[in-house]
């Protein structure tokens, strides 16, 4: 804590300006608004306590991670994207590039694909019981060949590729790396994400994750080969908002969040990977929409928890390893297929709470994605919503806006304290996979949901269309049909290939993948799946193929 | 081969259970678990019979992995007993009755194997880890041709000993790091344990915790008919030797009653049990106006319990009884 | 508890691949609290739901859709359960239904649809409703 008789060159404010001229040189920030006022990139004063405020860019890093945020970088646009055949989601993202998204940081290309369910699961679209959902709300994807016909002709290396899926994480990494080596893209010039959702046991915790405890050891495997091969691809993303999503509150939320990276920490420690070597390449996912305020606050608080969590009970050093950094998404379960227009203002003002947060990148839903998967109307009309808080609204001029404000201050503190006071909780009942084994989990959750429910019900919390001002006017939209074809092409396709592969050399590959597989669950060799599903991609298996042993081994959730 | 062609009296839902119809069987379940006259009167139909097939009951604290070792375990114990029903119980809801079944989630992978057959049931606010009816629905399952029955029960905690009555050889689960529930149990449902199982036996407290289950084991000194073995339903290890240590006691079992179900081994208090029951199916499935006339003088005190219960029984040689027929069919 | 009028019985399901259980996690808490005993499982093939709506003896199924799948699959489950002769089992449908899925799934005999926001009362009257009738037929 700095105290008020800190000597002047040692405040925050005057450590932030030497960070500041040292890292930007002479460049300035200072906007200047319509009646001339000049603004400065960020404002600093007194806490709560009566001390020279932390600024953003310092441990513990409340507001924010950069020292000058949005002023240099502004936040990276994510639209989720993905439906069908790749042919058919290649078409989309080069309308969508088009229009002038798909922009990542340094001039790179950015795309956030999501999958079908199958896909994201780890099945083949050939796999018994799959095939209604097939190409439906995501893309088909089996095969290294597949992202050879996604990317066909995109410069890899200048391309950020994100990947929304569940328990098909792992085999999914594989194929997009073997397909990559194919093209002959060299690994540590690869960058991009990987939900790696296999940690959520909170709301997506169905039968096809692995056991909690086989799903934390791969977490460890994926990221100490990611940390050694490829170093600028993010392994992990803990995902705020899946929990937010399932019905938990933003305290809860947060408090699981932290609650994952400290099980994944701990497994990182017990298999001898020092935390600093892969925690800088963590990220979160953060949902907005519900409270305005509130969100913003939680923002603040999850930085703070994870920087002083890393650091005082791992023990982490890398300023990487305590900054948080930050995917924001308007909150989907907030979307009504009630007056859908009315989602437009739900998604724009969420969208604006994450970037008075401080995000690093941002998806903003589509409006009509309460009735199916997006139009391309309203994948554009979230587009131009981030595009206006971004270049109209003033909005990015000042960091950590909220910084010094009565309410926000001490609503951070607050969700700091009862974040902590539910770690507490579950360290006291044996640590996260012991509350998921126990089902103690699952059931905070889907009782936070229910009295979320109830709540709309009895007109205790209002939905504008949907418990206040409704109307009765039919639906009428425009809904996004997928092709009914897509299922009998992919399943076509993986027949062919499974056909036309070298089926001596894949099942070598398999066998491979297995004994190395045995050895992690077994604690050795920490990296070797990781390395085995690259090769396997390599000699053409399927997620499904691969899928299918990590599951015989890590166990399946039950 | 269903239901909608047995009818919905006690006979016909008789003969369809000894068919082996699923739906006949569940609805006889039914029937049984919500004391209607019909389910009163199978329950007397096949009163005993359970003592004809093998009953394992599992019991153990939440989290310990009870249904996720029915499941592991059904693979080793289907070619023993070819036909195996699982009567999973849950709690109900204290304040609205109701409930949510989830423990069959678990053992999908024999959702399709016609000689297992799943039952979920509430507790209804019965304690005890079973429900109060779960003796009739284990004679039904004999009756319907069932090789070996396993009950799991709640899981709440040490008052769960009533499953000890109820089956043969009784299986405690528990796992690594859930000590304190343990604890919590040991001064109950350890007691009824035949096989203390320690699951998860790939976890690394795993042998922490058998090393001190065992000291608990030989605690008091006295002969140990109780054994533990530790299995893992991940890696299967243990599966195998928990299916012969089960065979072994259901072997060891001293041989019952040759026809209990039929009649041998009946007491007097057997017969006052089925006069109860039989009484109250017919209380409960009959209209005659006069039952409700002593219902409501009771309630309005002209009648004391006693002596309402009395005119009740009076009135009972009065009713179309079941006949022998429909009894003994 | 009441002899002589059980509360109905219900099973709720979704694929083993969709894992979006917030909404059916909430409506089995509302049946439960409507004092209903709810199924809980998600299923791998359509026909298991079948098989399990027998031995559990319910009274009506209801599907839930996050994910796609809607059309086919409860297309799958109908027609097993008309093989399996319950073809008056009511069966309902909720989650993402798209206006191109009504109607095929009414075509097969859905005898509701809700959607996100579909008030809780609505949904476990309209649970209530069916399961007895098809109760007091059987």
């Amino acid at each position: 804590m700095i105290s008020a008789d800190t000597k002047p060159e040692e405040s925050p404010y005057a450590l932030w300006q030497q960070t500041v001229s040292a890292r930007y040189k002479d460049r300035s920030f200072v906007a200047r608004n319509r009646s001339g006022v000049e603004v400065d990139p960020v404002y600093g004063g007194l806490d709560r306590h009566g001390n020279e405020a932390e600024m953003p860019g310092q441990y513990p890093y409340t507001r924010g991670i950069y020292p000058i945020h949005y002023q240099f970088q502004p936040w990276m646009d994510l639209q989720i994207i993905g439906f069908g055949l790749p042919s058919q989601t290649r078409e989309r993202m080069d309308l969508l590039l088009e229009q002038g998204g798909s922009k990542g940081y340094f001039d790179r290309e950015a795309y956030n694909f999501i999958f079908d369910m199958p896909t994201s699961m780890g099945y083949d679209p050939d796999h018994p019981g799959v095939r209604g959902s097939i190409g439906d709300c995501g893309i088909s994807v089996c095969k290294a060949r597949d992202y050879e016909i996604l990317l066909d002709g995109k410069d890899l290396a200048k391309t950020t590729v994100s990947m929304v899926l569940n328990a098909g994480s792992p085999a999914m990494l594989g194929l997009y790396l073997a397909a990559a080596k194919r093209r002959g893209f060299a690994f540590d010039k690869l960058g991009g994400n990987l939900t790696n959702y296999i940690w959520d046991f909170f709301g997506h915790s169905g039968g096809t994750n692995f056991s909690p405890r086989g799903s934390y050891r791969l977490i460890a495997d994926i990221a100490a080969y990611c940390a050694e091969h490829v170093p600028l691809w993010n392994p992990l993303t803990i995902s705020e908002h899946n929990i937010c999503e399932a019905g938990a509150t933003n305290v809860q939320a947060v408090a699981y969040s932290i609650a994952a990276i400290i099980a994944v920490n701990e497994e990182c420690v017990k298999l001898g990977i020092d935390p600093d070597t892969v925690v800088p390449r963590f990220g979160f996912h953060v949902r907005y929409g519900e409270n305005f305020f509130e969100e913003v606050a939680k923002t603040r608080a999850l930085r703070r928890v994870y920087a002083k969590v890393n650091r005082e009970r791992f023990g982490c050093k890398k300023s990487g390893s305590l900054q948080a950094r930050i995917h924001a998404q308007t909150a989907g379960s907030l979307l009504t297929a009630q007056q859908p227009l009315n989602n437009l203002v739900r998604n724009a003002y969420g969208a604006l709470a994450a970037v008075l947060s401080g995000a690093n990148g941002m998806t903003i839903n589509a409006y009509d994605e309460a009735l199916g998967l997006p139009t391309e109307e309203a994948v554009t009309l979230s587009l131009r919503t981030s595009q206006i808080i971004a270049e109209e609204t003033g909005a990015v001029h000042v960091s950590d806006p909220f910084g010094g404000s009565y309410y926000v201050e001490a609503l951070t503190d607050e969700i700091e304290r009862r974040v902590f006071e539910i770690i507490a909780d579950i360290d006291d009942r044996g640590g996260l996979i012991a509350c998921i084994e126990s089902g103690w989990i699952k059931q905070q959750v889907s009782a936070a949901a229910y009295q979320w429910r109830q709540e709309i019900e009895s007109g205790a919390r209002t939905m504008v269309g949907v418990n206040k001002y409704t109307t009765d006017e039919p639906e009428q939209f425009a809904v996004f049909q997928p092709d009914p074809e897509a299922a009998r092409l992919a399943i076509a396709d993986v027949e062919r290939h499974r056909r036309e592969r070298d089926a001596t050399r894949c099942a070598a590959a398999l066998e491979d993948l297995r004994r190395a597989a045995v050895e992690v669950n077994e604690g050795r060799a920490i990296g070797s799946v990781m390395a085995n599903l690259v090769a396997a991609a390599e000699a053409d298996a399927t997620l499904g193929e691969m899928q299918a042993i990590l599951h015989e081994v890590f166990g399946r959730n039950k | 081969m269903t239901g909608t062609r047995a009818g919905s009296d006690a006979a016909s839902l008789l003969k369809a259970v000894r068919d082996r119809d699923p739906l006949a069987i569940a609805r006889a379940i039914t029937a049984i678990e919500n004391r209607t006259a019909v389910g009163t009167e199978l329950a007397v139909a096949v009163r005993g019979r359970a003592s004809r097939c093998r009953t394992l009951g599992v019991t153990g604290p939440p989290g310990a992995g009870k249904s996720s070792l029915i499941n592991a375990l059904l693979p080793e114990l289907l070619p023993r007993y070819r036909r195996v029903a699982i009567l999973t119980v849950d709690p109900s809801s204290p304040i609205s009755g109701g409930a949510v079944l989830g423990d069959r989630v678990r053992m999908a992978a024999h959702s399709a194997n016609p000689d297992v057959f799943i039952r979920s049931l509430a507790a209804r606010g019965h304690l005890g880890g079973v429900t109060r009816t779960t003796r009739s629905v284990m004679d039904l399952l004999a009756a319907a041709d069932m090789d070996l029955v396993i009950v799991e029960t709640v899981g709440t905690g040490q008052s769960e000993v009533e499953v000890a009555n109820l089956t043969d050889v009784k299986i405690v689960v528990c796992a690594p790091g859930l000590g304190d529930e343990m604890q919590a149990m040991k001064a109950g449902v350890l007691e009824i344990a035949d096989l203390l199982v320690v699951n998860k036996a790939d976890l690394p407290d795993a042998a922490r915790t058998a090393t001190h289950l065992t000291a608990m084991l030989h605690h008091r000194g006295h002969e140990e008919r109780r054994s533990m073995l530790s299995v893992s339903t991940q890696t299967r290890d243990g599966l195998k030797a928990l299916g012969d240590a089960i065979d072994d006691r259901f072997a060891g079992l001293p041989a019952g009653p040759p026809d209990a179900a039929a009649g041998g081994g009946i007491s007097r208090s057997t017969l006052a049990q089925d006069v109860a029951d039989a009484a109250a199916a017919l209380l409960l499935g009959t209209s005659d106006p006069r039952l409700t006339t002593i219902v409501e003088h009771m309630s309005q005190g002209k009648l004391s319990r006693h002596e309402g219960a009395k005119a009740a029984l009076e009135l009972l040689t009065d009713l179309d009884g079941p006949s022998e027929a429909r009894i003994y069919s | 508890m009441p002899d002589t009028a059980p509360q109905p019985r219900v099973l709720l399901t979704k694929s083993f691949i969709d894992s979006h259980d917030r909404a059916i996690a909430t409506i089995a808490l509302a049946l439960r609290d409507a004092a209903m005993e709810v199924v809980l499982i998600d299923y791998e093939q359509p026909e298991d739901v079948v098989t399990v709506a027998l031995q559990e003896d319910v009274d009506i199924i209801g599907l839930s859709f996050m994910s796609g799948g809607q059309v086919e699959t409860t297309q799958k489950i109908v027609a097993e359960l008309q093989r399996r002769e319950v073809p008056d089992l009511p069966v309902v449908v909720g989650g993402v239904i798209r206006p191109f899925d009504v109607a095929p799934l009414e075509a097969v005999g859905v005898r509701e649809i809700f959607r996100g926001g579909a008030p809780l009362t609505d949904v476990v009257a309209t649970f209530d409703r069916l399961a007895r009738a098809y109760r007091s037929h059987v």
